[in-house]
């Protein structure tokens, strides 16, 4: 019997470990995501999920993208200006963010990136940074989000179109299971894009949310030499690249920068000259892939904001002086003074406001703002151009008595005339019975 | 196993293409990006989303990444669009396929001069004009062998090459060709198996001596460098004319220690890695 049991154990504890998923032990791996790059998620999600079939229900054709579950995925980076970088923990977080009737747009979307392959990772990230002008990072419930420093719907500081190609949010996090068959690890984002206010309506910008997913390779020297010890067979040349690899790993330990750049050069020259003969192409690809990533991490300079120097840097909006160029007007508002607080963000209280009409504020130019209640029919209301009801609005306000033509259904007769015609006063909206008439010729 | 169609000597007007598994199953994918991108200015009704697959001028183009089950039968290089259209049409061309891939940026290019193939179960073709083609023979789709679905996303061994005549000036970031890759399911439920052939506009980087020699004049770099490298590709085509590729392999092999070694110091690190990823794929096509 006891045998039994311990049988029945032993196949219990075989069968987990080939079901469970591999957890990784914790690692923890830095990533680059190019601001194109998570624009270019865009499109590669699209194409993802209207290849779903019957797995992703009710995705629709928009013009320059797909509708599905609630969401628009189109016109990111050109009419929708990128305003906030999202990277996900996971497709559990979309239960709680996306929010709809019984929840049914959050499971689609959850379903539909666990379909994809998005990574896990344990929070908090460990590093998150950007070398984006004006951006920073912050830690969120469910990741890390990339956003400009100081943000709100009618300035453009920090909007990203395509133009941004090679500036990147950077994160380091520990990753709940391995890369995919590439060596990429996909992880779920959350694109935020707003039009550009400077567009000039009167009106706040139309705003847009989109879920896509990324494929990146880590860039640390950790997962390039565990490439090399994939794809490298012979053992004098694995060698040989780990001493170099080791080599980098000491200089970035002295904060030596421009010898690991050295270092790293070298470890691709090795590659170059061994490849076909000790290096197959393939694998040769893949190991430039992740040097050339490595690189770019090893020149990435976010810069570390003190604030009070005078400099205007990385996560701060402006310091003293420097305001970055910028003034009330190209934040979005008609005019004033723009200055800088002591915590390097733009102290906008001397900055006047363009007037938004329909924003339930009475602003600079406004005779009146009743928001929603704002209109062009109701006798006596703000127009939605923000005037007074006023006399040649066309509608016979309390004060009026006709509009124009229009004369309410009045009549010199029924204003006790005999015959003639009534008139508008345009100026008073008011009767004009100058021309009215009784029979017996009198006025 | 190698079949060749023909294989006659490089010319400098010749650009030689290589493709992987990896870079098939993700031309679709890629491509259907780019239509919904572009949905917007293609024309009405000329993208759709049906049955799981994007849609162009009702030729529907199925992810081969995201059915598994779903394998790569047949692929097709085409000289043009207009090819494409006359291919799609059962009774006439479907004129409004050619012109959507001549907006998605298909261009036309010369006669195909050589198209071979290194993937097991698979061979090179060239019953049709204006054609290269790749095909799996029925029977042994399935059978493990030489298979490219899903799974090979991975696999970015060179497996086939197209050696075309190129125009007087073809970009050297790459050449925008048109392909048919025929994707097939196999039979369930007592029916049979289903093929559907997609065609799609996918941009192919060179992998000859001739592109690395034009990327190589365009990337900036000292002089000294600069001659030094040219001398390694002058090198290398001589001995390729002369049929000593395995030399020609060598002088690449130098060119490309020496990129390296300038990598963001003598020469531009994106240029540099750019120089460095095609001369490896040079490397690759000499070895086929």
């Amino acid at each position: 019997m006891r045998s039994r049991r311990l049988m029945l154990l032993l196949v219990f504890v075989v069968a987990a470990t080939l079901v469970l998923p591999q957890r990784v032990a914790a690692e923890l791996l830095t990533f680059h995501l190019p601001a194109s790059e998570a624009l270019a998620g865009v499109a590669r999600f699209n194409a993802f999920v209207a290849s779903l079939g019957r797995q992703a229900r009710g995705v629709k054709l928009v013009p320059g993208g797909t509708s599905f579950a609630g969401q628009t995925c189109a016109g990111f980076g050109d009419v929708y200006g990128l305003a906030a970088v999202t990277v996900l923990d996971g497709a559990g977080a979309l239960g709680d963010i996306v929010r709809s009737r019984r929840g049914r747009d959050g499971a689609a979307l959850e379903s539909a990136f666990r379909l994809a392959g998005v990574m896990t990772w344990n929070q908090p990230a460990v590093l998150a940074e950007t070398d984006i002008p004006f951006w920073s990072a912050t830690m969120t419930p469910h990741g890390v989000r990339f956003a400009p420093d100081q943000f709100g719907p009618q300035w453009d500081a920090g909007l990203l179109g395509t133009s941004y190609s090679t500036e990147a949010l950077r994160f380091r996090v520990d990753v709940r299971r391995g890369p995919d068959l590439t060596g990429h690890y996909r992880f779920l984002i959350e694109l935020y894009g707003r039009v550009s206010a400077e567009d000039g309506a009167p009106v706040l910008p139309p705003e847009r949310r989109c879920f896509v997913f990324v494929d990146l390779l880590p860039v640390d020297p950790s997962s390039l030499a565990r490439l090399v010890d994939i794809s490298v067979t012979t053992p004098t040349l694995r060698s040989g690249l780990k001493t170099r690899l080791a080599a980098i790993e000491d200089d970035l330990a002295r904060r030596d920068r421009e010898a690991a750049l050295s270092a790293l050069a070298d470890f691709a020259r090795l590659v170059a000259a061994r490849t076909p003969d000790g290096i197959p192409p393939a694998s040769a690809r893949k190991l430039f892939d992740v040097a050339f990533g490595m690189r770019r991490d090893l020149v990435f300079r976010p810069i570390v904001a003190t604030c009070g120097d005078g400099l205007r840097q990385t996560g701060e909006a402006c310091d003293g002086s420097d305001l970055g160029g910028l003034d009330c007007t190209s934040l979005g508002f008609q005019s004033g003074q723009l200055a800088c607080r002591a915590d390097c963000r733009f102290d906008i209280s001397g900055c006047v406001a363009t007037p938004v009409c329909g924003n339930g504020v009475v602003e600079q130019g406004e005779e009146c703002d009743d928001g929603t209640a704002n209109s062009d029919t109701l006798p006596d209301a703000c127009r939605t151009n923000c005037r007074r009801a006023f006399c040649g609005d066309a509608v016979i306000d309390s004060a009026e008595e006709c509009e124009g033509r229009n004369l309410g259904g009045a009549t010199c007769r029924s204003e006790g005339y005999d015959r003639g015609t009534l008139r508008c006063d345009v100026v008073d909206c008011l009767f004009d019975d100058s021309d009215c008439d009784f029979d017996d010729g009198e006025h | 196993m190698l079949t060749a169609v023909a294989a006659p000597p490089l010319c400098a007007e010749q650009r030689t293409f290589l493709l992987a598994p990896a870079d098939l199953v993700a031309m679709i994918d890629d491509f259907n990006a780019a239509v919904l991108d572009r949905s917007g200015s293609l024309g009405r009704g000329v993208v759709a989303i049906r049955r799981g697959a994007v849609s162009l001028a009702r030729k529907p183009c199925p992810s081969l990444s995201v059915s598994m089950e779903r394998t790569l039968a047949r692929i097709r290089v085409l000289d043009s669009p207009t090819r494409a259209a006359l291919l799609a049409g059962r009774r006439a061309p479907n004129n409004a396929l050619g012109d959507a891939l001549a907006l998605m940026g298909g261009t036309a290019w010369g006669p195909v001069v050589e198209a071979q193939t290194l993937r097991e179960s698979w061979l090179a073709e060239d019953t049709q004009e204006g054609v290269a083609e790749f095909v799996a023979p029925f029977e042994r789709i399935g059978s493990g062998a030489g298979t490219i679905d899903g799974t090979s996303r991975a696999d970015t061994r060179a497996s086939f090459l197209v050696r075309l005549e190129a125009g007087d000036s073809p970009a050297i970031d790459g050449i925008p060709l048109v392909f048919a890759l025929t994707t097939s399911i196999p039979p369930r439920f007592g029916r049979r198996s289903k093929q559907t052939e997609c065609f799609l506009v996918a941009v192919i980087k060179g992998a000859d001596l001739s592109t690395l020699f034009d990327l190589l004049t365009a990337t900036p770099m000292p002089a000294e460098t600069r001659d030094y490298l040219a001398g390694q590709l002058a090198k290398a085509s001589e001995l390729v004319v002369r049929n000593r590729s395995q030399l020609a392999v060598r002088a690449l092999k130098r060119f490309g220690a020496e990129v390296a070694h300038g990598w963001g110091t003598g020469i531009p690190a994106g240029a540099a890695e750019e120089l460095i990823t095609r001369t490896v794929s040079v490397i690759e096509a000499l070895g086929f």
